[in-house]
């Protein structure tokens, strides 16, 4: 007792410090405690402060569940709860944010590779006009996986146009498909050759050019991925899991029907690859590298394309597209947008989208897209991925009209043509429901366009659209 | 539920907490602990609750059948017929959800027999509190505790949510006198709340990635379950050696950072309720023989086997033959306990096999030769068999093996293997640093410094910063990344 008194009356860093260890529990209680509570307020309390849809995702994030007793009694709904609780999260886009500046600490990263890597099937010289069945052989492993990316893409494809509908609600892009490769500031898909799907693709297109013979002339474009065509050459060479895109480009386009014209926009975008062809942060070209197919397009249709120079530009600058979010808003992109530059249709124009209910809105051909958000600036393009729209020249009044057959890669090339026709009809084929062929000869159509990406002619489900469309 | 979701961190823990706090009384606590336990239960699994429940209603009255036939002079029943009846039932139903698909698969295969096979839906954490049931149940039949006379008590033992579906495995002697009266110490708080926050942390941001990094290895979902055992073979055997072990590697620190998250999580939260769980973990990744490794990995399982499977079988008291066939009942059952598959049998005879040498005549040696030799021959023991562990199918798992050893004709490395290296490099290095006691001395370090009156203020803020900044963190990690699988679950 003694001993203990007098040990009070001794003013010693020991006694201070046993009186801070007494204290410093309770800080840390405290400061735990507030985090939780600050996480519960805002988790339980803070309803209207939820996001409904993710910008950057382009989604509609999971809704609170109806109460049914069904859904209780088979846990659907607790897990739906679940869901929703952390994917409406307040401050969700933030904290991705966060967690993507978080994991850039987790190494060095001069280069990151995102996502599956696939093995591509060998790509065939182009030796048969019309391919035959491919061997079984080749599906061997890779396949599997990309396809199997294939089939979850095509249960994407299909919800999508439900939200297509109102001006401002943006369409949804497909995204890549394969594995994404970020060096520096800029992102690139990696592209694997599939040679059951690539196949599937030519037979496409050749009979649509056997069925319109003598109606309509079928042209075929496709745009290379950006991997091949802006990649510095000596970290592609280290790429090896990306096949060679020149190769599938010439087997594809060399397995084409006499009666198919073929535009290869390889070589012409090799040779301005330091131009801005491509998005950094995105996995479309820009409206230049479109431009570059475009001019390649009229080579084959024995036109001119007018000089870049001669059109009037608009740009949207803070573009942040797929590739962002599909690196987990990775900050090396997330600091450095994109811009869109969308080139003015040389002509007066009139432009009507009609979506997925059938309905139809006046539009523009290029949209100001200055107030969307970071994401959606790629829609700035012909009202992004409609089922079906048309843009009419009011120059013109020789009923000429072409058709253009595409996925959202046609989008920044369908404004191009409407120099040459008086109308250009623009089908997604994702979308559109009718058949094409009876639609190019009750719409007096001269050109159909098939304006793809590579990476769709390995993408099973859009092909299997593609191909409903035709037959 | 699982505690890595925001709904139990941000709504359903906090929710409890508070609820704790502001009624009155162990009996009003005690109900509010097991209210939302049931709740926590049948949030994942709405009908097994009810499998919860009628097991321990069953294990309730047999195991007070015991004690009464332990107590009366001549009983009808004697003790012994009440714990086989306890076995029965619990063993037949684990039996029934947990190996009931697995057996009638084999028997089909073998004998054709039935013809279709039913698939039977495994109650999460059901290998959990059958086990606890069960040493509740033979502790009583040894006389080491009296049978819990309220049916709320031992229903809240064992489905209380700090332990029931991820362990670990608490036996009811230890936390008996907790379940009617605790006290709550702001010491034991303030290292309860700390070890949540390392748990959930370790779990959200370093599990997590870690999986991540083994998916490179696999491809998305490393379970790879849309695929065929040859597809996975054939995707595997294109992987270059260094890929291979980079994935192999990440899954062993995940393996465990994942499983141990749960286990602190629950110490935490135990303790910030005045209960003291028995620790499930002890760095094992830094033994040195493998029978050290199984004293420190999941701790609760494995003295659960040594106290109701060795030793009443003889242990090693009785000759050298029989003390291996005890090593190799224990072993073959520990593999089987962590999932109906026969390449958890091979994992756990595997374990057999070094345990035998051990006891024979390697862990003398062990410890005679410099520690680092020791730790790099569990440390390559546990590694591989963490791949017998992770992958069903012999031809995946020989495949992976020959491509470690470049024997699957791939060159070493590949540019993604080299870029997956550098891109987690720091974050490998952490979680190396995670798995060992490195931190928790350091934290050890400062805190005796501090009682001695040295950098005390750096002492109380790094205390007071961490849980915080670390909570933080998995709160972006858990918004990050909705996918957060775990494997034990499925036990």
């Amino acid at each position: 007792m003694k001993n203990k008194f007098s040990e009070n009356l001794k003013f010693s860093p020991a006694l201070l410090a046993r009186n801070c260890e007494l204290r410093y529990p309770l800080y840390k209680v405290i400061a735990f405690y507030t985090v939780l509570f600050a996480g519960f307020i805002a988790g339980m309390f803070l309803i209207p402060w939820r996001p409904v849809k993710s910008e950057s995702e382009n989604r509609m994030l999971q809704e609170f569940p109806a109460f049914s007793f069904d859904k209780v009694l088979n846990g659907s709904y607790t897990r739906d709860i679940t869901l929703w609780f952390s994917d409406t999260f307040p401050l969700r886009e933030r904290m991705v944010e966060m967690n993507g500046r978080l994991q850039g600490l987790y190494g060095l990263n001069p280069v990151e590779v995102h996502g599956d890597i696939g093995t591509g099937d060998d790509i065939p010289d182009p030796a048969r006009p019309t391919p035959s069945a491919p061997a079984k052989t080749t599906e061997a492993t890779g396949t599997t996986i990309s396809e199997t990316t294939a089939t979850t893409q095509q249960q994407t494809t299909a919800t999508e146009p439900q939200q297509t509908t109102a001006a401002n609600e943006e369409p949804i892009e497909v995204g890549t498909i394969g594995a994404v490769l970020v060096a520096g500031d800029a992102a690139y898909e990696y592209y694997n050759f599939n040679r059951s799907t690539a196949d599937k693709y030519i037979e496409t297109v050749n009979a649509a050019a056997a069925k319109l013979a003598g109606t309509a002339q079928v042209y075929s474009v496709i745009a290379p991925l950006s991997i091949d065509i802006t990649l510095r050459d000596d970290l592609r060479a280290k790429v090896t899991s990306s096949d060679d895109q020149q190769k599938a480009l010439n087997y594809i386009f060399g397995s084409m029907s006499e009666q198919v014209r073929t535009a290869n926009p390889y070589d012409t975008l090799r040779a301005h690859r330091d131009e801005y062809l491509y998005f950094r942060t995105d996995h479309h070209w820009t409206a230049r590298g479109a431009y570059y197919a475009y001019a390649e397009f009229c080579k084959q249709k024995g036109t001119f394309a007018p000089d870049l120079s001669m059109y009037e530009t608009i740009e949207f600058p803070g573009f942040l597209g797929s590739f962002y979010s599909n690196t987990g808003k990775n900050p090396k992109l997330g600091d450095n947008p994109d811009t869109v530059v969308a080139y003015l249709p040389l002509a007066e124009t009139d432009f009507v989208f009609t979506d997925t209910n059938g309905s139809k809105t006046d539009w523009m051909v290029i949209q100001d897209v200055s107030n969307w958000n970071a994401s959606s600036k790629y829609n700035c393009f012909i009202a992004g991925d409609q089922p079906y729209s048309l843009i009419t020249n009011k120059e013109k009044t020789d009923g000429s009209a072409c058709v253009i057959v595409k996925e959202s890669f046609g989008n920044a090339f369908a404004p191009f043509l409407i120099t040459h026709y008086q109308y250009v009809h623009i089908v997604d084929y994702r979308y559109f429901k009718s058949n094409l062929i009876s639609f190019v000869t009750d719409n007096g159509i001269t050109d159909v366009l098939f304006v793809n990406n590579v990476s769709a002619t390995r993408n099973a489900g859009l092909i299997d659209k593609l191909s409903l469309l035709v037959n | 539920m699982v505690f890595s979701e925001l709904v139990f961190v941000y709504g359903f823990f906090p929710l409890v907490m508070l609820l704790y706090f502001a009624v009155r009384g162990i009996r009003a606590k005690n109900v509010v602990l097991l209210m939302f336990s049931l709740l926590f239960y049948a949030w994942g699994e709405p009908a097994f609750v009810l499998l919860l429940v009628l097991m321990t209603l069953a294990d309730w009255l047999l195991v007070m059948g015991i004690e009464r036939a332990r107590a009366a002079q001549s009983p009808r029943f004697s003790a012994k017929f009440w714990l086989i009846a306890v076995c029965v039932v619990n063993l037949g139903l684990l039996g029934v959800f947990k190996y009931g698909t697995f057996l009638l698969t084999n028997t089909k295969s073998l004998f054709g027999f039935p013809s279709a096979v039913p698939s039977i839906m495994l109650p999460i954490g059901i290998s959990f509190y059958t086990f606890q049931l069960l040493s509740y149940a033979v502790d009583v039949y040894r006389g080491e505790v009296r049978a819990q006379r309220n049916f709320a008590s031992l229903l809240l033992f064992c489905s209380l949510f700090h332990q029931s579906i991820a362990g670990p495995i608490v036996r009811y002697a230890h936390i008996q006198n907790e379940l009617t009266d605790r006290q709550i110490v702001l010491s034991d708080v303030s290292r309860g709340v700390g070890r949540f926050a390392v748990g959930l942390a370790k779990k959200a941001v370093l599990a997590n990635s870690c999986w991540k990094i083994f998916e490179k290895m696999t491809g998305e979902d490393g379970l790879a379950a849309a695929l065929s055992p040859a597809e996975s073979a054939a995707a595997l055997a294109g992987q270059p050696a260094a890929m291979l072990w980079l994935g192999m590697l990440a899954f062993m620190l995940y393996i465990y950072l994942d499983f141990s998250a749960y286990s602190d999580m629950a110490v935490g939260m135990g303790l910030m309720t005045g209960f003291h769980y028995r620790e499930n973990f002890d760095y094992p990744y830094a033994s040195r023989s493998v029978s050290e490794f199984w004293r420190r990995w999941h701790i609760s399982l494995g003295s659960f086997f040594r106290d109701y499977v060795y030793i009443p079988l003889g242990g090693s008291r009785k000759g050298k033959g029989r003390t291996m066939l005890n090593l190799l009942i224990v072993w073959g059952l520990t593999g089987f306990w962590h999932g109906a598959s026969w390449n958890f049998l091979l994992w756990g005879l595997y374990f057999f096999l070094f345990l035998a040498v051990e006891k024979l005549f390697l862990g003398d040696w062990l410890q005679k030769i410099p520690r680092v030799f020791s730790h790099i021959y569990l440390l390559a023991a546990v590694f591989f068999g963490w791949i017998l562990f992770q992958f069903r199918d012999t031809a995946v798992i020989w495949t992976i093996v020959k491509g470690m050893f470049g024997a699957n004709g791939n060159p070493f490395s590949s540019f993604e293997t080299s870029v997956a290296w550098q891109n987690n490099i720091f974050l490998l290095i952490t979680a190396i640093i995670a798995v060992t006691p490195l931190a928790r001395n350091l934290g050890a370090y400062m805190q005796t410094r501090a009682e001695n009156g040295r950098l005390i203020k750096t002492h109380t803020a790094a205390q007071t910063a961490l849980p915080v900044l670390l909570m933080l963190l998995a709160t972006f990690a858990l918004v990050g990344n909705s996918y957060h699988p775990f494997l034990y679950f499925q036990f």
